[in-house]
């Protein structure tokens, strides 16, 4: 496949639907910590982003996530 | 009444019963009643030979939960009071983390800290740098391990009037407090919870995902099911939460018949199981599924029950239940085999104290908790401490073996809260035909995911950003869409553009997240001097979010539709 997955509207979509609200301003480089979701929030956003892509991000690829590119691109790594 | 040490020994004879522990790599491990009583014997020597003697405090950050478990179990066996704390969420900040861990470290006088190599480094940098806490001893998890005892002798005696553990409340990020459990509160409640309560028998199978340094987690499946012979699986937390099905479908294959779990997982395991996830279960081995520890709301166990029902739930096993860790974990249980019970109490009556029921799908739905335990009672009381009837809206007070000590070395709170036998849980409720039901909590307490937040600290962080001005705001919780809580904030704002105010609103959730850890649902800016404020200018939680409700405040932007509660779910009455 040519193009690459690009995970940054399904990011979106899912954090809408677990947070409630619109995360349209969003991009690659908005860091994690910044956007106001509580870190059980977020982790349900990986769980049903892992669920919907029949995944699993390993724990420690979790930690070193400071961006949503980051985590993006972590997801877009276990689809190729 | 045996100790829970002396149960965990008496229970070595048990050779077919285990726990079942699911590691964070989703691999089991199962530990049989004899090795638990050795493993536990094993570590209380080994934590003997580190230098901790009986009656010090321990603290446990340890993740996985059999390794939890263990400490846990060895700690008691050695006669030393653990103090269970919280391991850092992923992709959370540190900070504000480390802190907490320094504020419990400090009150506890923990002597020594139990945890990870994985956790090690960022615990050593929140540590060494800390006043007050550069003498607390790191051990790693691996240096309690060793050969289960071969003839397993504790190092020491432990008695009904010693201290078992300290349950620290998540309260106030400036003082947090640790609960003094005694082993004859933790034996009262234990025989309470599951044999008044549950009807336990050796039959019976529990299956857990909460988090083990809460009450609900560590009392409810650590310690009580060893005084019932009840095996227990258990689940790391966050598997539950990434993967809402991995709870249910642990009951199915397990066939466990014991679970309990917070409002907001009812409401979650509805929304995100998949019908594809739940098509095979049989979820019929359910006979109590116990709700508490935060406000329990009769429409998101209704849907969760509804969604089930075709999975073979019976609605008949949920079981919604009161307690609170100051005293050890439960206090009422609704009864078992029997349909939770829902008042329909009429709001305008409420708020003038009295809980008048009204016909079916009118006023305010109330959820019956049940009532107190065998050798417990319940009473409400006015502000004064005067008792009140039936059906009388005050606080409710509890009395009884499982009530605990008290605050460790705070003796302040703990005369407030400790009065002549009883405690004073800062609850608001009423009694009707012995059952008691909560309607809301004479202290502002907000409860999102389980975990408390004081207003104050919400108000202090809102109050430094830029725009707002200094203490003209007030947090208080309210009922959200989904029926869980969360956390709103009305702040009075310096004259701006709309978007200067959209930056105000969105840096007031930033830095709330960013020091507290708490998402705030909505930032509502209104006009100077508008903020409901008392004679002697204090701020008036209550009445601001009544006047949010009834559209009534002054404000300066106006408020998504989304945001605005359908006045019946809106928050309680009761409090305003």
């Amino acid at each position: 496949m040519t193009d690459k997955h690009d995970l940054l509207p399904m990011f979106k979509t899912v954090a809408a639907r677990v947070d409630k609200r619109s995360f349209d301003d969003v991009t690659r480089a908005s860091v994690i910590t910044d956007l106001g979701v509580d870190s059980l929030s977020m982790m349900q956003i990986v769980g049903e982003m892992e669920t919907e892509l029949s995944i699993q991000i390993p724990d420690e690829d979790l930690v070193e996530i400071v961006t949503v590119g980051d985590l993006c691109s972590r997801v877009e790594r276990r689809l190729v | 009444m045996r100790s829970f040490v002396e149960v965990l020994r008496d229970n070595a004879v048990y050779t077919e019963h285990a726990h079942t522990f699911v590691r964070l790599d989703g691999s089991e491990r199962r530990i049989s009643y004899p090795d638990l009583w050795r493993f536990a014997c094993q570590r209380a020597h080994r934590f003997h030979e580190l230098g901790l003697r009986k009656g010090d405090r321990v603290a446990l950050i340890v993740p996985e939960p059999d390794a939890f478990v263990l400490a846990f179990m060895g700690a008691l066996t050695g006669g030393l009071v653990p103090v269970p704390m919280y391991p850092p969420l992923t992709l959370a900040k540190m900070d504000a983390y480390g802190e907490t861990v320094r504020h419990i470290l400090r009150a506890s006088g923990a002597k020594a800290l139990v945890t990870t190599p994985g956790l090690e480094p960022m615990l050593k940098q929140h540590l060494v740098l800390a006043a007050g806490c550069n003498d607390v001893k790191l051990i790693l998890d691996a240096e309690l391990e060793g050969e289960p005892e071969l003839r397993p002798v504790p190092p020491c005696d432990v008695a009904l009037d010693d201290l078992a553990f300290f349950q620290f409340t998540s309260g106030s990020t400036t003082m947090p407090k640790g609960v003094m459990v005694t082993h004859a509160n933790l034996a009262h409640n234990a025989h309470a919870i599951m044999f008044d309560g549950l009807r336990a028998t050796s039959r019976d199978r529990g299956v857990s995902w909460l988090p083990l340094y809460h009450d609900m987690g560590l009392i409810g499946f650590v310690v009580a099911p060893i005084f019932a012979q009840v095996e227990v699986m258990f689940l790391p937390t966050m598997n539950f939460i990434r993967r809402p099905s991995s709870w249910l479908d642990a009951i199915h294959r397990y066939r466990g018949t014991i679970t309990f779990a917070p409002n907001f997982a009812y409401a979650l395991a509805t929304r995100a199981v998949s019908e594809e996830q739940s098509r095979a279960w049989d979820l019929s081995c359910l006979k109590a599924m116990g709700c508490g520890a935060e406000p329990i709301h009769a429409d998101t166990l209704r849907r969760f029950t509804e969604r089930f029902a075709r999975s073979g739930l019976c609605a008949a096993a949920l079981l919604p239940c009161y307690g609170l860790a100051e005293a050890t974990l439960a206090v009422t249980f609704a009864r078992l085999d029997v349909p939770m019970r829902v008042e329909c109490i009429d709001p305008r009556a409420m708020e003038r104290g009295h809980a008048a029921p009204q016909r079916e799908g009118e006023g305010l739905e109330l959820v019956g908790c049940g009532r107190p335990f065998g050798g417990h009672e319940l009473a409400i009381r006015g502000q004064d401490g005067t008792a009140l009837g039936e059906r009388a809206i005050g606080e409710i007070w509890a009395r009884g073996p499982s009530i605990t000590r008290g605050y460790f070395e705070q003796p302040d709170a703990t005369r407030e809260s400790f009065v002549g036998g009883w405690l004073r849980t800062g609850d608001l409720g009423y009694l009707a035909d012995g059952e008691l039901f909560v309607c809301g909590r004479a202290k502002d307490l907000i409860i999102v995911h389980g975990k408390n937040y004081y207003p104050q600290d919400v108000e202090r962080v809102a109050s430094e950003v830029q725009g707002i001005r200094p203490d003209q705001c007030v947090a208080f919780a309210r009922v959200g869409a989904d029926g869980s809580e969360e956390c709103v904030v009305v702040a009075e704002a310096q004259k701006a553009s709309g978007k200067a105010l959209r930056e105000i609103a969105s840096g007031v959730k930033q830095r709330v997240r960013g020091e507290l850890g708490l998402t705030v649902a909505e930032v509502v800016l209104i006009k100077r001097n508008t903020l409901p404020k008392t004679s002697s200018g204090k701020v008036r939680r209550r009445d601001t979010r009544a006047r949010l409700e009834r559209g009534e405040l002054e404000l300066l932007t106006e408020r998504p539709l989304a945001q605005s509660v359908p006045a019946a779910r809106a928050s309680n009455p009761a409090q305003v």
